[in-house]
């Protein structure tokens, strides 16, 4: 209770803060409506009927009519703004406050938190929760000044008219209260039961048509019959499920609906109110109608009232793991540490151990290695034997469980990591291409000044590096051509070798003096792949150098060959020391060149 | 606009009509309730109360209002009844049946209709539109349509009641019309002008938003500033936003007001000053009837409001049912249930004549395409990137035909069997492969399995040379795969679940063996096993690989090397590197480093 209280207080601040004005209309909008209606339907119409029970004189109900009549077009007027200019306008703002904080996070999170399915799964359900927790909390509001307006001014109302009404309006509610726990509890556990075999029929409908199934389908029929088979089988099952509950379903239902509402409010309260009319004469007919009329209002207003623990228990789940998550302190800092010197610095790692989770095997053992500046590492080894891991920790995009890295002689944990990583150029094997200009995507930076003729060349010069010119030639836009159909329809959807070209001018443009590689020529033909190369050989240049491939061809020119297996180093050298040693890397180096020295003897 | 409209009631009636032959129950019990709503509105806005005045002012005795609200309570305890009938039952159960049949329905018109429609982003968007909640969508549309049909009569009837009640009482809906009518759809225009104009804003937000949480791009917002330029990305469709809602502003204000006025002030303040003039200055109207003519004046102003607002939605629901309908009434090009002969199990040959193909019609992919295959050879298909290799695959499988030309099966055209018995011919391991949520055995036989399998799965998983791995899981080759339904569910690397798709091929009996870069995400050693097993087990089986490891291609009996938009050099490895040309040049270059290396032994022997 106190916790949604406060996680409520918490998102009314950022809310509140983003939009002040907007904010407080939202509650001022609720209490005008239903206090425009009240005074409309319950005030009006029984001041017009006692005119025309009491035959009070015309001018009279003429004036009060006209007077509700100028107040609510009043009080539509700026409504008419808050509908169609406030709401459009704040709205999406009010969204933005909670996502710029939650993207700002989401920039800053260890990567490991992505690895940890769950708490990814936390993380992705609060982003995609993140507008219907605001528009969930705008209703919450809504629904609490509404009810409690009507609560007071048809409460009042019935206090001085005539007070009976509110305890029979208090019986059809308390009863209420007890059998719609029932229901929801019969509800909640049908929900608990259907909902992993409508997860089935979920699946089974998304394999149907998403496009990446459609060509294995129709190579595989039967494994379509299969699926089709556990569709119908779901629905069985959830019919008979559904069947089963209905009796007592029917019967809850009809008991809130028929026998507390209409009979209790409708039926037995108008024929009290008859019987105070026609037997007892202690109450005018118009009051009578005017009493019957509201009881719909009342209990709406206690339905609004009761209903809101729960919608705001519901929703401070939800803002409690957006609380959570903004709260969480990623142990990779940031912003903070030491400068780093520009120029090729030696690594070291020393004794450094690394497991992704606690739980999760260790993926790197004890790994020391030396790397002078300048030197050329390529990374080899079998599928999973931690080459990628090895790199991640290099970056700093993961923190060793054991040992430590070392940079220029100091702990990369000493370095302003921004500024470590500047002094990066990565390509990975999977990079994505964005959603803005080509030279956006080059830079991968807000660019301010978009005409800066140095900056344009040296984009150019990364993309001609890259082997990229061509292309860039046949783009009409040139540097200006937005990338990607996301939201341009002029936009160029390049494909997977093109990408992987502008992907690697991104690594040419910084100016690092770190290159990273990870497997970037592995979609690409022969001839690309040779072109590629080339191009990485000259682009190196003095710069430390780490290559991960699996096409040993391309990685014999490292001054160091670093082979790992199952987390170990277990050879190194250069490629002619370690073809001496004749181990693991001269086995892997015959498999794959012996059909290629074959035909060159 | 007439014929859209013209379009738009037709496709209701098709979803009344289909929804009819699903589940007649839903269609007709759907009628009943929205009819016995509106009467019981109207009964209780223009009856009820009516005859309750109506009895005090004659002075009914206490009596003849107890047997009024008894007879009312009994027609309403069996109004509820039927209401809750449908709600605890009808509803729930049939939506279910709903939504297995025309589950059924679009998932079997899914996997019949070609491969294009998967690849074709319109036809695809469109489609998913239809399939998107399919189910409740067709009953909503059915919903409203009744809604139209008895909101339409209600309305009648309300206007009627206000009309038997005073003559002139009835003039006064002409204000909710007007708001309804004029200003409402002028609000309609203006906020679907606006959602348009704000779509590409809203796009742009959508973006921002998938790239700051999905995994895939969590390194380089980690290592770039790419966060920077999203960021601004945002703050830029969010002033996009509020310039375009600053442009509606007036015009939407001036509407909403008009609007409110007139559905709501003009009619019911209007109607009181009115009522009370007849009743307190003419006299000709009695307090009873002052007290209904409100109440009906209300009704009927929601009433007209929600049939005006029925009418929108049967509108909209018109133009989801055309998507359902196109998808439904689509005429597939190669339909997968295709009929003709069965094609014999041995292949004496593939043979592709001529073959030009085109994904758009404009820009052929491939052009004047020949080549044979033999059975019970291998062959190698080799070209660039994007040089057509996957698209002649698909001509292959008649995933596609061709825009002209033709592909004989044993000298007889592809067309003139039965697809299905067609594909059965081939195995294929695509490089875009999909596991699915099912067991690793169910997983490479693509069927249900049962113990009789094991033999064939296990000896597949070990030529793919991913068995030891698959022992290792918990529940061995009858581990699920993903973690979609079951918390155990296995998550294989890439390189391992290539080997599983790659063990399909093992595991059938297929006359032909496709491999589509089979070996793209395994390690050296791997890759080297995986062939030598391909080779290995090839039996009598015929053979197409498509490689970027010349290495392993340069086996086949046959190369081909695919090249503006034909085959440019075909022939053994060693006839094409006599020939010098392209492929010589490929490999050459692929081989130049391997080589030096020998050349350096050469040296040093």
């Amino acid at each position: 209770m106190k916790r949604t209280i406060s996680n409520h207080i918490f998102l009314w601040k950022i809310l509140f803060k983003e939009a002040p004005f907007y904010m407080l209309y939202v509650l001022y909008n609720a209490f005008r409506y239903q206090f425009m209606i009240f005074v409309e339907h319950t005030l009006g119409i029984r001041y017009v009927l006692h005119c025309a029970e009491y035959h009070e004189p015309f001018n009279k109900a003429l004036i009060v009519v006209l007077i509700i009549l100028f107040l609510t077009i009043l009080t539509f007027t700026p409504d008419g703004f808050f509908q169609q200019y406030w709401m459009q306008k704040y709205k999406p703002r009010l969204y933005k406050a909670l996502k710029d904080r939650m993207y700002a996070k989401a920039s800053e999170l260890d990567l490991s938190c992505y690895d940890n399915p769950e708490y990814y799964n936390e993380f992705v359900l609060s982003v995609a929760e993140s507008e219907k927790t605001v528009d969930r909390f705008l209703e919450l509001l809504d629904f609490a000044v509404q009810g409690i307006t009507i609560l007071i001014s048809s409460g009042i109302f019935y206090l001085l008219t005539d007070w009976t009404g509110i305890v029979f309006v208090a019986v059809s509610f308390f009863l209420s209260l007890i059998f719609n726990k029932m229901l929801n509890k019969l509800n909640y556990d049908l929900r608990l039961k259907v909902n992993p075999l409508e997860r089935k029929r979920n699946y089974v409908s998304r394999v149907m048509y998403l496009r990446d199934f459609a060509k294995e389908l129709r190579l595989h029929p039967e494994m379509k019959d299969k699926l089709l088979k556990e569709f119908s089988e779901a629905n069985d099952i959830i019919i008979k499920d559904q069947k089963k509950v209905s009796f007592k379903r029917i019967l809850l239902m009809y008991i809130l609906r028929f026998v507390l509402n209409t009979l209790i409010t409708d039926a037995l309260y108008m024929a009290f109110l008859l019987y105070k009319v026609a037997v007892l004469h202690k109450l005018g007919y118009s009051d009578a109608i005017v009493l019957a009329g509201r009881t719909g209002d009342l209990r709406r207003s206690m339905r609004y009232i009761s209903d809101i623990p729960a919608k705001a228990k519901e929703n401070s789940m939800y803002i409690d793991k957006i609380r959570s998550f903004l709260a969480y302190e990623p142990v990779i800092d940031k912003e903070n540490g030491e400068d780093v010197e520009k120029g090729c610095k030696s690594f070291e790692l020393k004794n450094v151990s690394f497991r992704y989770t606690e739980e999760s095997p260790e993926i790197l053992h004890n790994i020391s290695l030396k790397v002078n500046p300048g030197e050329k590492i390529a990374i080899v080894g079998y599928n999973g034997s931690g080459k990628t891991t090895l790199i991640k920790l290099l970056m700093r995009l993961y923190d060793p469980t054991e040992g430590e890295v070392l940079y220029d002689g100091k702990d990369i944990k000493d370095y302003d990591l921004r500024k470590y990583h500047d002094r990066m150029g990565v390509v990975f094997q999977d990079f994505n291409m964005y959603g803005a200009s080509l030279l956006e995507n080059v830079c991968l930076d807000d660019i301010e000044d978009k005409d800066n003729e140095e900056l344009k060349e040296n984009v150019t010069k990364a993309l001609k590096r890259s082997g990229f010119s061509d292309r860039l030639a046949s783009l009409e836009n040139g540097l200006d051509t937005s990338v990607t159909t996301e939201f341009d329809e002029e936009g160029v959807d390049f494909s997977g070798g093109e990408s992987q070209k502008v992907a690697i001018a991104r690594a040419f443009f910084k100016d690092a003096d770190i290159l990273i590689m990870d497997e970037p020529s592995s979609a690409l033909d022969p001839i690309a792949e040779y072109n590629l190369n080339k191009a990485m050989h000259e682009a190196a240049g003095d710069k430390t150098v780490f290559y991960i491939s699996h096409r040993l061809s391309t990685t014999r020119d490292a001054d160091r060959i670093i082979m790992l297996e199952k987390g170990r180093i277990i050879e190194e050298g250069s490629h002619d020391e370690l073809l001496k040693k004749n181990g693991k890397y001269a086995e892997m180096w015959h498999v794959q060149a012996s059909r290629y020295e074959a035909e060159a003897v | 606009m007439k014929k859209e409209k013209n379009h738009v009631i037709k496709n209701n009636l098709y979803a009344v009509k289909m929804l009819f032959k699903i589940c007649p129950a839903l269609v007709i019990n759907k009628g009943f309730v929205k009819m016995a709503d509106y009467v019981e509105w109207l009964f209780y806005s223009g009856f009820y109360m009516r005859f309750i005045v109506y009895g005090l002012e004659n002075g009914k005795s206490y009596d003849f209002f107890v047997i009024y609200l008894s007879v009312a309570a009994l027609v309403y305890m069996i109004i509820e009844l039927y209401f809750l009938y449908n709600q605890g039952y009808i509803d729930p159960v049939f939506t279910n049946k709903v939504n297995d049949e025309l589950g059924k329905l679009l998932f079997s018109k899914a996997q019949n209709v070609e491969l294009r429609c998967f690849e074709d982003t319109e036809f695809y968007n469109r489609y998913t539109l239809a399939m998107d909640k399919a189910d409740t969508r067709l009953i909503e549309t059915v919903d409203t349509f009744w809604g139209v049909i008895f909101g339409f009569i209600a309305a009648i009837a309300s206007f009627v009641f206000l009309f038997q009640i005073d003559k002139f009482a009835v003039l006064f809906v002409i204000f909710p019309i007007i708001g309804n009518f004029v200003f409402n759809r002028k609000l309609g225009m203006i906020d679907y002008e606006r959602n348009k104009e704000m779509a590409v804003h809203n796009r742009k937000n959508a973006y921002v938003n998938r790239v700051m949480y999905m995994t895939e791009y969590a390194k380089e917002i980690r290592l770039t500033d790419v966060f920077k330029l999203m960021k601004k990305r945002f703050s830029e469709s969010m002033e996009g936003i509020s310039a375009v809602a600053k442009k509606y502003k007036g015009r939407g204000a001036i509407n909403h007001i008009l609007r409110c006025s007139f559905t709501f002030s003009f009619i019911f303040e209007g109607m009181l000053i009115y009522g009370s003039y007849r009743t307190l200055v003419s006299k000709t109207m009695i307090a009873s009837e002052l007290a209904v003519i409100t109440s009906m004046m209300v009704a009927s102003t929601w009433i007209l409001i929600e049939f005006t607002d029925s009418c929108m939605k049967s509108y909209q629901n018109g133009l989801y049912i055309d998507n359902l309908r196109n998808f439904l009434e689509y005429e597939e090009v190669i339909p997968e249930d295709y009929a003709g002969d069965k094609p014999s199990e041995m292949i004496e040959s593939i043979e592709f004549k001529n073959v030009c193909f085109s994904y758009d019609g404009k820009e052929n992919i491939i052009e004047n395409l020949s080549l044979k295959m033999e059975g019970s050879k291998t062959y190698a298909l080799v070209g660039y990137n994007g040089a057509g290799k996957s698209t002649l695959i698909k001509l292959l499988l008649r995933f596609y035909d061709p825009s002209s030309g033709e592909i004989l099966l044993n000298g007889r055209n592809i067309k003139e069997y039965e697809l299905k018995e067609y594909r059965k011919l081939f195995a294929c391991a695509f490089q875009d492969h999909m596991l699915f949520s099912a067991s690793i055995r169910e997983n490479i036989l693509m069927r249900e399995s049962t113990k009789e399998d094991d033999e064939t799965v296990i000896k597949a998983l070990k030529n793919a040379g991913v068995y030891d791995k698959v022992s290792e899981l918990p529940d061995g080759i009858d581990t699920i795969m993903t973690k979609e339904f079951d918390e155990n569910g296995a998550i294989l690397s890439g390189g391992e679940s290539q080997k599983i798709v790659v063990a399909r091929a093992f595991a059938s009996n297929a006359s032909v063996n496709v491999f589509d870069e089979p070996s793209s995400a395994l390690d050296p050693i791997a890759e080297y096993e995986l062939f030598d097993n391909i080779i290995r087990n090839k039996e009598k089986k015929t053979m197409l690989f498509i490689s970027h490891r010349l290495s392993s291609v340069k086996d086949a009996d046959r190369v081909f090397l695919l090249s503006d938009k034909g085959i440019t050099e075909t022939g053994t490895h060693e006839e094409l590197m006599r020939l010098n040309g392209k492929y010589a040049n490929m490999y050459r270059k692929q081989a130049e480093n391997y080589l030096a290396i020998s050349m350096g032994k050469e040296e040093a022997v």
